[in-house]
């Protein structure tokens, strides 16, 4: 019992952690007559054949919130589209528990090999969220 | 009152290098053309069209990122079926459109742009001056005087309009009045007018064909 209570706080830590908010948004447009778009509601990713999409993590949990931290991807497909790390020359600020300082945005980038769908997992400290890709062919906007 | 000149020249010359290429989705780089030193128009321009299918484009690239310089840069096309990246060349290879990366040690992404790549329905015959920058189009009848010498180039078009990239072009001239010289510099030809007559200019490229009716005068 006196173990318990003493790993509780590190439980609640982990419990608020895995429940964390994970929200996503787009930081570049779709070209001209091309998808790329971003529908953090849904969940989904749409792009046409051949483009690339920006998207920005951002995340909350237990009195945190700013990009989100140690962002890890996967995508299940890899034929369909790609994921890749993104570094970008600007600041955002974090907020921890009645602080504020500021880290580099967590930003990633996905391509579109080929026309299918696939999933794209994301892992962060403060838990986890799934985006569905879809690669549309080419001249279907 | 040259000085001031010359600054302004330099000011020219930074601004088209820095400021009117074509910028990234990110914001963090830019792109431009590999263009003759002295032909601020194409710098300036960035990449102002498609790609000619067929056509080479040597890229130049830019990278705005706080505190960091002379990184090394890899460029990497999302579909080389359409866009083909080695170093800084790209090569057109289908039409369609298509997200250039550019990337960073470790493959991280700095920025990216798309591109589109065009099947080019002419070949324009264009007049390049002394430093190799690009005149225009000559119109098809030519009139030179004996002695004369111009540089000319192959460029792919889409009816009017004017698309990127240096093509593998063959060219001839029927007649005595002009010699053509091949200086080496890509499908550049230097034209010499000799003797009083009439020639006709022809350069193909792939199935298309262009040329241009030139009249030497005494």
């Amino acid at each position: 019992m006196r173990i318990l209570k003493s790993l509780l706080p590190a439980i609640c830590c982990l419990l608020l952690a895995a429940c964390g908010d994970v929200s996503f948004k787009a930081i570049t447009a779709s070209p001209p007559d091309r998808t790329a778009t971003l529908d953090d509601e849904e969940g989904e990713i749409t792009l046409s054949q051949g483009v690339a999409l920006a998207v920005e993590c951002t995340s909350t949990s237990g009195g945190q919130h700013g990009p989100c931290p140690g962002m890890t991807h996967h995508v299940d497909d890899p034929g369909v589209a790609a994921v890749l790390a993104a570094d970008v020359d600007e600041l955002r600020e974090r907020y921890a528990n009645g602080t504020v300082d500021t880290q580099q945005p967590a930003v990633f980038v996905v391509t579109a090999r080929a026309v299918g769908s696939t999933t794209l997992r994301i892992t962060t400290e403060h838990g986890g969220a799934t985006l569905m890709v879809t690669v549309r062919p080419a001249g279907q906007p | 009152m040259q000085r001031v000149l010359a600054v302004l020249g330099w000011l020219g010359l930074l601004c088209a290098c820095a400021c009117d290429s074509s910028p990234g989705a990110m914001g963090q780089a830019h792109f431009s053309t590999d263009c003759a030193p002295t032909d601020q128009a194409c710098m300036a321009a960035g990449l102002y069209a498609p790609i000619a299918k067929g056509g080479r484009v040597s890229l130049d690239v830019g990278v705005n990122y706080s505190g960091t310089a002379a990184l090394a840069l890899v460029l990497q096309s999302v579909d080389p079926a359409v866009l083909q990246a080695s170093g800084n060349e790209l090569t057109g290879i289908e039409e369609g459109v298509v997200a250039l990366l550019v990337q960073a040690p470790g493959q991280r992404v700095i920025d990216f742009i798309h591109v589109s790549v065009k099947a080019p329905s002419r070949l324009g015959i264009h007049r390049l001056g002394s430093e190799g920058g690009d005149l225009g189009e000559l119109s098809p009848n030519v009139q030179l005087l004996t002695g004369d010498q111009i540089s000319v180039d192959v460029r792919p078009y889409d009816d009017d309009s004017l698309l990127l990239g240096a093509l593998d072009a063959t060219w001839s001239a029927s007649g005595d009045a002009v010699t053509m010289i091949n200086p080496g510099l890509g499908s550049r030809r230097q034209l010499v007018a000799r003797t009083p007559g009439s020639a006709r200019l022809t350069v193909t490229s792939g199935a298309m064909n262009g040329h241009i009716d030139l009249e030497v005068l005494p």
